[in-house]
């Protein structure tokens, strides 16, 4: 699995389990906001994630893109970049 | 609102926010950002109509950290602690009472002779630097005067003041983003415990045998008039604590840097003493120790042609407002002669700074000292400053006596 594609499957389980629905019902194209998730869900998650990836996120980027493919690219080119150090469970 | 390229503030650091501000003004003066996640006000007629406006409240940070436990069952508790008494994150009707003992606690101050105490301690201060030939004008003075002050204030032992604002340094960080990451708050709920900590000590410690200090004046103010338990109580001090310092601390090594800058402006100021007072008025305005404070709306508004959402937040940029050309000709020189509006160094409406008297005494003070030295001269090592984007002193000024 490529970065990316290992990013999305967890945030996507993430999300499924916080909204109680099946991961393949969460939308690469589509918003944090779109699914009625508000600012506490987007530190929660941001905050997780950097413990899963021993990254840094700000979780204001969750808030404000427009669908979670930006940022999961973003994301795993940054992660991608800063080489094996990066533990990734 | 025009689209620039790239969030002009992914990059903002102490070094390069005037260019940034600038550019804001004058393209995009509502801008909404993506870095912030909140609408970005830099015009000071903007800012100033926000914080004055009747319906603009502050966030409310203590329900977010309330909501983030609950849901992420996590045990942030100090961290709610320390928000519920940060009387900037709460709401009428309790923001008013909680202002209001604030207010009050530090009126008492003046009786504590501060002006004498504090002139003394400036002297002593810069009169140590030149038997050793050298002084840090921000650790070796602005720094200690703002928690000679503060300490006074609350009643702090001295030999406590240090090790207190090196706990409290961490808090500061908190006031950077509107959103904190979750690292960040795990880090402020351990810096704020012992910080909690110590301050309900203290206040045991008045409540047993009271003295004639702020701590004690606190505790009986809000006996009376909040009937809160001891634990907020030491919320409140450190709140007191955190507000106070690296901001003072900020104004007067900031000021100090401005005025040894500047050989005409300082020959000017020790020609003629009585123009001090305009001249901190200017040091303050042009530091702005508070680059920027937050708000929302409880209504819809509109500002530049632009739509404000009612509960969209807004990040009001003091520092820009403040170096607005059209409002401050030739914003980024000291005017001595300077006519107009009052800056917004101190924010404005319900939630202004309350310690803004205090805090423009103890520059003025500490300018005052600094001219009576004639042969101090900034060294050549160049300053160090914070790298903080809001809350960002300068960390050394290093200053010889020639
Ligand atoms: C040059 C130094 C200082 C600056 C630039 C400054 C600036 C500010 C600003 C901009 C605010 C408004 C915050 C907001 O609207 O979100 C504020 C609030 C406040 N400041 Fe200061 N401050 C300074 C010194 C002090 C000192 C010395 C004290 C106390 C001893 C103090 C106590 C407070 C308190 C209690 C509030 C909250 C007021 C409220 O919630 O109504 N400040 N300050």
């Amino acid at each position: 699995m490529t970065t990316e594609e290992r990013l999305w499957e967890w945030v996507r389980t993430h999300l499924a389990h916080v909204l109680g629905v099946p991961p393949e019902s969460i939308a690469y194209q589509r918003a944090l906001s779109s699914y009625g998730l508000d600012s506490v869900d987007a530190v929660l998650m941001a905050g997780e994630l950097e413990e899963a990836f021993g990254i840094e996120i700000d979780p204001a980027r969750f808030i404000d893109c427009d669908s979670f493919e930006d940022i999961v690219k973003t994301l795993a080119a940054d992660i991608d970049k800063s080489g094996p150090h990066v533990a990734i469970s | 609102m025009t689209l620039l390229e790239r969030d002009p503030l992914s990059g903002l650091c102490p070094a390069n926010r005037y260019g940034i501000y600038c550019e804001l003004r004058e393209r995009s003066p509502v801008y909404w950002s993506t870095v912030h996640s909140s609408w970005v006000l830099t015009r000071y007629a903007d800012v100033s109509a926000v914080l004055r406006h009747p319906n603009a409240l502050a966030l409310d940070g203590a329900q977010f950290v309330e909501s983030l436990s609950q849901r992420g069952k996590l045990n942030l508790a100090s961290v709610a602690q320390l928000w519920s008494s940060i009387s900037f994150f709460t709401r009428p009707p309790r923001h008013d009472a909680v202002r209001r003992i604030l207010a009050q606690a530090l009126g008492g101050i003046w009786r504590l002779n501060l002006p004498d105490l504090l002139k003394q301690r400036a002297d002593r201060l810069l009169s140590e630097g030149e038997r050793e030939g050298s002084i840090d004008l921000a650790s070796g003075y602005g720094k200690l005067l703002a928690l000679f002050v503060i300490g006074a204030a609350l009643g702090v032992p001295e030999e406590d003041l240090l090790e207190l604002s090196g706990v409290a340094g961490g808090m500061v960080s908190a006031f950077e983003r509107i959103l904190p990451s979750l690292r960040s708050l795990v880090k402020l709920d351990k810096s704020a415990a012992p910080l909690l900590d110590y301050f309900s000590r203290l206040i045991q410690l008045r409540r047993r045998s009271g003295a004639d200090d702020g701590a004690s004046l606190l505790v009986r103010l809000a006996d009376q008039q909040l009937g809160c338990s001891d634990r907020e109580l030491a919320g409140y001090c450190t709140f007191f604590f955190v507000a106070a310092e690296e901001t003072t601390s900020a104004a007067i090594s900031g000021a100090a840097h401005l005025i040894l800058q500047r050989p005409a402006l300082r020959a000017q100021l020790s020609g003629d003493l009585s123009l001090v007072p305009q001249a901190a008025r200017e040091m303050l305005r042009l530091v702005s120790p508070v680059q920027y404070v937050w708000r929302q709306v409880g209504e819809d508004l509109r500002l530049e042609g632009q739509l404000i959402r009612a509960g969209e937040p807004l990040m009001l940029v003091l520092g820009a407002a403040n170096r607005d050309p059209g409002v401050f000709r030739n914003p980024n020189d000291v005017d001595l002669e300077r006519k107009g509006p009052e800056s917004l160094v101190f924010a404005a409406g319900p939630y202004r700074c309350i310690g803004a008297q205090v805090a423009a005494f103890e520059v003025e003070v500490a300018m005052r000292a600094l001219l009576a030295k004639p042969r101090i001269q900034l060294a050549p090592q160049p300053p160090v400053s914070s790298e903080r984007m809001n809350i960002a002193p300068l960390l050394q000024l290093p200053a010889y006596f020639v």
